[in-house]
């Protein structure tokens, strides 16, 4: 984006924007001199205070969040990152000490214990860490009381964005304690000889040192920039990360992703698994930056990730739109696969033109009777119409020329298939929208995901894209957003940590098609929490709240229609909330006022609208903004995730038969699974089961006991079993399903 | 015990009936009763195959008739057999894939499990009788038959394997993803067990959904089902599908895809609401035995029989177009009026209601080489003038024609006197027809 020249500010104030200034416009330009004001008031959002969340439904599930969070400023200059982002505004490193807070979140006075430390950018980026060490499988343990929550890792704050160019190796960080599992574990019943549990190494941990790692700074690095990122990822910590092709796409262009692994015992694919998506709507390049940061985050925090979960992130997870978004900072999200929009029988014949020879390819309003649309007083938006309403009609369509002389205006650009509604769930056929594709996931990628995702037990999926600034849930139809109902207080949970991790403003979650303003059907989103059973959320890098500044009211851009006076209830709230943004935020930049121009076929036309760079992808000097906080929320939902502890295991011998009970505790924060449950994912929902040694017998109790999803600390039921066995037989106990790594224990008299 | 073999004998006399009421049929329709059927090759029905020896049997039958039937692989099933698919049309240098097709699919589940005998035997009635029977002669030569004969084979070979050792249960009928349930259309995974992780999840559902996309002349898709018919539901589909799917359904003693295609996932469902090919399931196969699967042995040659009959009732009623051109006209100069009639001799419509508005299938067009088309009109008893067509890359179209009915169309065109005129009138699911006419 190039941005013009001083003088032309005050000719895009001309329809009402706010007034401009010169110091408001050097503050849009370079974005620096407003930065440390946002950073403190971002500090102060945060908070080092522990923050007390309590469940609603009446049950005590608060848990105690803990954050500690330090600043260090270094200058992003300094960085090499950072001097090929010349219009990234210079960055202030915030880091924080990893000392484990978690023992001192026991008690609701806690404060934390850790002060900010400054760092040196000459300094390694990584710092002495303690890392979470389950204690031995024999060890003896506390069995927790149910009213105590397991207590939220604290958010770690910032990846630095300007780290040293030169960092000397990391100090190998000292064992700890994992004080979660050490608040919660420890069954009282566990036998002497019970067997080390898969996913929780019975030996010293596995962890290794934190990493040298290539710098990372936010900023547009575009696909090929972003595989290449990944490649040297993977070689500066080959014992943590593996670079791979999740997929090739139709041009033959790799399609690639990051598995990140501490080395344990459970190899990285039989663990539950947290799979992040960059970008696949292929139109918010910020999510697929975002997807690079959370990758740099969790091979720099190593030690928050512990050997029980494994992480795979798709940075640009849409090659091709992205490459679109990359150059023109504008994509419709389609793949290059040629689609015959409106079944003319010809593919791609008549997409958008610049026709005003302006560089940019933005909105177009065609007048007509039959229009849907009308201008709002405030002249900049387009709202519908309402039937009957006296006044001119407009058609909204893209910048462009009616190519094919058929009539209607860029009814069939160039591709393609809208990755994010290739799937399966509440889809549409492609009769209804070409862009659909012909059949589900027909589309390399889109296969790869579903096959990978179902391949993994993958407990979380985050979607890193959208504009709407806060998280979607499942819900792209109305069907879905109703099934996913019994899941909200789970979503409004997750939304909570969002806010915290990231200093934006509490804001509740949306259905899918709220955020997006229409329904979604056939989004990825859906089917990762129908088919596979998955936390499934997505997250917007990018909204008119992430960048709102003290004075500006920018709401999230929620999709409803609630106004407060006549005028504005006809703007979308999402157009209001963007509105605000452009005007105290950009000064009015970044939207071009409707202008007429020649169609040279008698039609009145007008072009305008928003510039690239501003809704759909981020101006370069608000990316680092709009990623802020991702890594943190991301690492604390492997933090959160789910573990499972046998207890109350007993074997008791009695007239010649074995009774057998136990029941297992969720030592995590997050649930073991969804509570709106699908036949689909329901082979998949966690079980406890007994496996009979030589010569037993099972009596009575069922083999496979089907426990209903476990809340993070809730102990299940008590399963039972009678057994014929011999004196001495071994049996085991297995539980395993939902979003937990599989455990056992072998169980004798 | 005795009122299964009670139902087992009135499957027999039905089967006798149907079979009887079929040849008295098809001697009115021109079959020549002492000609002797073509049989070059031997298949036993009065066992059930297994994948292995059904391939050995398909190869076989090619090798016997070369000029009507290609073998080939569809793809592999989860466990690497092949899923074979015969097309089944005489090889005149006209390309099958461009004459009206039906596709038929067999052996889906433990629903039809032992429907792979009754595909084998339909392809055995249709190359053995093309030379007596002239509804046979007449779709060999002017359309296309597809017959998948098993396209679960993992299945089968591992009932037949446990039948056969006598170690068979109602269990290993399940599969964790029903072949069934996993095809796109009203597919459910909040509601339908085992309908798979994602459509097309098993690479036989994949295949047999990407042969139909890739088959764009299969108009219709027939299956041979062992259920019986559940209560119509409105599910708002086209009336005239609707009268169609009734209409040659009643007269192929089928069962319509209005009461079976709004099973979840289905293939009918997917076969009808996304690629518009009229879907039928005819009730052949029951069960006649709560222990297996399968019907008696014996059984399989009278209830193949009836399959084989009431598939080609199906086959004949596929759209078919025949182009008459009436005397040209001079308009003075160059210019000429010419009247053309496209007829669908089929029964069902050369597109479904349903298939035309999902733009499944395309109009029927009619070009004209030999001279230049310069304009086309639609003649319509209910209109009181010709209509223009829209003419497109040199075509006219026409609109969709019904079975039994025509369009007629007025021609403009420019050429010479002495001209010969080719008129080709074509639609992806009726085939080609053409006409010739030379300017006076």
């Amino acid at each position: 984006m190039t941005n013009p020249p001083e003088g032309t500010y005050f000719l895009r104030s001309a329809s009402g924007f706010a007034p401009l200034c010169v110091d408001r416009i050097s503050q849009v330009m370079n974005g620096g001199s407003r930065k440390h004001e946002d950073e403190e008031r971002s500090v102060r959002s945060h908070g080092a205070d522990a923050l007390r969340i309590e469940a609603r439904n009446g049950v005590v599930a608060g848990f105690w969040l803990a954050a500690l969070l330090t600043a260090t400023s270094a200058s992003a200059a300094q960085a090499p990152e950072s001097a090929q982002a010349p219009r990234t505004p210079p960055s202030s490193e915030t880091r924080a000490d990893d000392a484990p807070v978690r023992d001192a979140v026991q008690s609701s006075t806690q404060q934390p214990t850790q002060q900010a430390t400054q760092q040196a950018p000459q300094e390694p980026v990584e710092s002495p860490t303690p890392q979470p060490v389950d204690p031995p499988a024999d060890a003896p343990k506390q069995d927790p009381a149910p009213s105590v929550p397991p207590p939220i890792p604290a958010p770690i704050p910032t990846p630095s964005p300007a780290p040293s160019p030169a960092p000397s190796p990391a100090p190998t960080p000292a064992p700890a304690e994992d004080p979660a599992t050490k608040s919660t574990a420890g069954a009282q019943n566990k036998p002497e000889n019970a067997l080390p549990e898969p996913g929780v190494p019975s030996g010293p941990s596995t962890t290794p040192a934190a990493p040298t790692l290539p710098a990372y700074a936010p900023r547009y690095r575009g696909a090929s920039e972003a595989a290449l990122w990944c490649d040297t990822l993977e070689q500066a910590a080959p014992e943590l990360v593996r670079r791979f092709a999740l997929a090739t796409t139709r041009d033959g262009n790799v399609t690639p992703a990051v598995e990140i692994a501490v080395p344990g015992p459970i190899a990285p694919e039989r663990r539950p698994t947290l799979l992040v998506i960059g970008a696949l709507d292929g139109r918010s390049l910020a999510g697929a930056e975002a997807a690079l940061g959370v990758a740099h985050g969790f091979a720099q925090h190593i030690e928050r990730l512990g050997p029980g979960v494994t992480v795979v992130v798709a940075p640009y997870a849409n090659l091709e739109a992205l490459d679109t978004a990359q150059r023109d900072g504008r994509s419709n999200g389609r793949t290059t696969r040629p689609v015959d929009d409106d079944r003319d029988g010809a593919l791609d014949e008549d997409g958008p033109d610049d026709i005003d020879d302006d560089g940019m390819i933005l909105e177009m309003l065609v007048e007509a009777p039959s229009g849907d649309w009308r201008l709002s007083e405030d002249l900049r938006w387009a709202v519908p119409a309402t039937r009957g309403a006296p006044g001119r009609r407009f058609l909204r369509v893209r910048e462009g020329r009616d190519d094919d002389g058929d009539g209607r205006f860029n009814e069939d650009g160039p591709g393609g298939v809208d990755l994010d509604r290739n799937f399966p769930v509440g889809r549409e056929g492609p009769w209804a929208d070409p862009s659909v594709g012909s059949l589900p996931l027909c589309e390399p990628v889109s296969r790869a995901l579903a096959e990978f995702a179902r391949s993994r037990r993958c407990f979380a999926v985050l979607l890193l894209q959208g504009r709407h600034g806060g998280i979607a849930t499942p819900g792209g139809t109305a069907a879905l957003e109703a099934w996913s109902q019994s899941d909200r207080h789970l979503y409004e949970q997750v939304a909570a940590n969002l806010a915290h991790a990231t200093g934006r403003g509490e804001s509740r979650p949306l259905a899918l098609r709220e955020a997006r303003g229409a329904d979604a059907p056939g989004a990825a989103l859906d089917w990762f929490a129908a088919s596979c059973g998955a936390l499934a959320i997505e997250v917007a890098p990018w909204g008119p709240q992430v960048d709102a500044r003290p004075s500006s009211a920018a709401q999230p851009a929620r999709f409803d229609s609630s106004g407060d006076d006549e005028r504005s209830s006809a703007l979308a709230a999402s157009d209001r909330a963007w509105s605000r943004w452009l005007d105290e935020v950009r000064s009015g930049m970044g939207y071009v006022s409707w202008r007429p121009v020649d169609l040279r076929s008698g039609v009145t036309a007008y072009v305008g609208g928003f510039e690239p760079w501003t809704i759909d992808t981020p101006p370069p000097e608000s990316l680092e903004r709009a990623l802020t906080g991702l890594p943190e929320f991301a690492l604390g939902l492997c933090a959160d995730a789910p573990r499972l502890e046998f207890t109350g295991v007993s074997a008791v011998r009695s007239a010649g038969v074995l009774r057998v009970r136990a029941s297992v505790r969720n030592l995590g924060v997050l649930p073991t699974g969804l509570r709106a449950s699908s036949a689909a994912s329901a082979a998949d929902s966690l079980r406890l089961k007994l496996e009979l040694g030589e010569g037993a017998q099972l009596l009575a109790g069922a083999p496979s006991v089907r426990l209903d999803p476990l809340a993070g600390g809730e102990l299940s039921r008590a399963a039972e079993w009678i057994v014929l066995a011999p004196a001495g037989t071994s049996l085991k106990l297995r539980a395993e399903g939902g979003w937990c790594a599989t455990i056992e224990r072998e169980v004798r008299e | 015990m005795k009122h299964v073999k009670l139902l087992q004998l009135a499957a027999g006399a039905l089967a006798v009936l149907a079979s009887t009421s079929s040849v008295a049929h098809a001697a009115q329709e021109g079959r020549k009763l002492t000609q002797p059927p073509d049989v070059r090759t031997q298949l036993d029905m009065q066992h059930f195959y297994v994948p292995r020896e059904l391939q050995v049997a398909l190869s076989a039958l090619e090798t016997a008739y070369p000029e009507f039937l290609r073998l080939e692989s569809l793809g592999r099933s989860g466990t690497g057999s092949e899923l074979w698919v015969m097309t089944v049309a005489r090889k005149d240098g006209r390309d099958p894939a461009r004459r009206p097709a039906a596709l038929v699919v067999a052996g889906l589940g433990g629903e039809d499990l032992g429907a792979s005998e009754l595909a084998l035997f339909t392809i055995l009635e249709l190359v053995q009788n093309h030379a007596r029977d002239e509804t046979t002669a007449r779709v060999l030569d002017n359309a296309t038959v597809y017959v998948v004969p098993c396209a679960n084979p993992d299945l089968r070979e591992r009932v037949l394997g446990a039948l056969e050792r006598g170690e068979f249960t109602a269990q290993q009928l399940e599969e964790p993803v029903l072949l069934d349930r996993n095809f796109p259309v009203r597919w459910d995974p909040l509601s339908v067990p085992a309908c798979g992780a994602f459509p097309l999840a098993r690479p036989e559902s994949r295949a047999l959904a990407e042969f139909l996309l890739g088959h764009p002349n299969i108009a219709l898709v027939q299956r041979f089902s062992s259920l019986g018919a559940r209560t119509p539901i409105d599910l708002g589909w086209p009336s005239a599908d609707v009268r169609a799917h009734r209409r040659v359904a009643a007269e192929g003693l089928l069962e319509s895809v209005e009461s079976i295609a709004v099973r979840e996932g289905a293939l009918l469902s997917f076969a009808y609401e996304q690629t518009g090919a009229f879907s039928f399931s005819a009730p052949t196969l029951s069960r006649v035995s709560g222990d297996s699967p399968l019907p008696a042995v014996s059984e399989i040659l009278p209830l193949a029989r009836n399959a084989a009959a009431s598939s080609l009732r199906l086959f004949s009623s596929l759209p078919e177009l025949v182009i008459t051109a009436g005397e040209p006209q001079s308009l003075g100069g160059s210019t000429w009026q010419i009247e053309v009639e496209v007829r669908n001799v089929g029964r069902l419509p050369t597109c479904s209601e349903l298939g035309a508005a999902r733009f499944a299938c395309g109009a029927p067009q009619l070009e004209v080489s030999g001279a230049e088309l310069a304009g086309a009109a639609l003649l319509r008893p209910s209109d009181s003038a010709p209509i223009p067509a829209t003419i497109r890359a040199g075509a006219a179209s026409l609109p969709q024609i019904d079975g039994g009915a025509a369009a007629r169309l007025r021609l403009f065109v420019a050429g010479a006197s002495g001209a010969q005129l080719s008129l080709t009138a074509r639609s992806p699911r009726a085939g080609e027809a053409q006409a010739q006419v030379t300017l006076p």
